[in-house]
């Protein structure tokens, strides 16, 4: 049992991480911050309840998950499974011209990845449904692994593999057209 | 494409995630030593997942961890004083 008393001192190391899941998740920063501060309240108020020595950052990220997902759960236009399901493997590789030198050094890939700035792989990723978008960043920018992403989510293993394997493919879906879109993608 | 090619595709992410076991993790990279086509695609692969990490993370606002904090206090308070 975890105590109160101890909350902000074991908590706010990880606020930083919380806040950049929240703001991905919320797309804007006064939402991020009111979803925090919700999640943080009912984390204050249930921390009784986590055991300790156990995960706290997946307890909290569970919390927050939920949090965001209560307030905000609005039908999303989602990209058709199967739609997804047709996307090759290697998508925006096969695509931003690096496969294309046979001879390509190691570092081509570095290059092909510096076309795209933050802001572009941002936006790519706050197009995808919270379905896809929520695993993709648990285990891309937290780095969680499959089990904790299927306890934070509350889901089987096998749905998170599913979806972060669909969510990656829409993912390079929406770098390409986001390239596309800043004409730096060669023809 | 070989069938190891095919083996390589179809464990990439469970190899970029760090779900896969030592030894499949070893038959990967041995075929990535052999197979440039593959290797190239891996390395594309490893790089934007860095690339996605590096690019949502974001800086909390000194405004924002102040005001959170004082939430928590004034929580820590009205829990405390209740008593």
């Amino acid at each position: 049992m975890a105590d109160q008393a101890t909350f902000e001192d074991d908590v706010m190391p990880i606020v930083p991480k919380l806040y950049s899941a929240a703001l991905r998740m919320t797309r804007n920063p006064a939402d991020a911050e009111d979803v925090l501060q919700e999640a943080l309240l009912k984390a204050f108020r249930g921390y009784h309840t986590f055991k300790k020595g156990t995960n706290l950052r997946a307890w909290l990220y569970r919390i927050l998950t939920n949090t965001y997902i209560n307030k905000y759960r609005r039908e999303s236009r989602r990209p058709a499974e199967v739609e997804l399901d047709e996307i090759e493997d290697l998508y925006l590789y096969r695509r931003v011209g690096v496969g294309a030198v046979g001879g390509a050094s190691r570092s081509a890939e570095e290059e092909a990845l510096e076309q795209f700035v933050d802001e572009d792989v941002k936006q790519a990723v706050e197009a995808l449904p919270d379905n896809y978008r929520i695993p993709v960043l648990l285990a891309d920018v937290e780095g969680f692994s499959y089990k904790e992403i299927a306890k934070i989510m509350d889901v089987p293993i096998g749905t998170v593999m599913s979806r972060l394997h669909r969510g990656r493919k829409a993912l390079q879906q929406a770098l390409w057209r986001v390239a596309e879109d800043r004409g730096i993608a060669s023809p | 494409m070989s069938r190891y090619c095919q083996k390589a595709h179809q464990q990439l992410y469970l190899y970029l995630d760090g779900e896969i076991t030592w030894v499949r993790r070893m038959r990967i990279r041995w075929h990535l030593h052999h197979c440039s086509s593959c290797d190239h695609g891996y390395a594309f692969e490893h790089g934007l997942k860095e690339k996605v990490r590096r690019s949502c993370s974001e800086e909390l606002p000194l405004d924002v961890h102040d005001r959170l904090r004082a939430l928590l206090r004034q929580e820590f308070g009205g829990a405390a004083g209740g008593e």
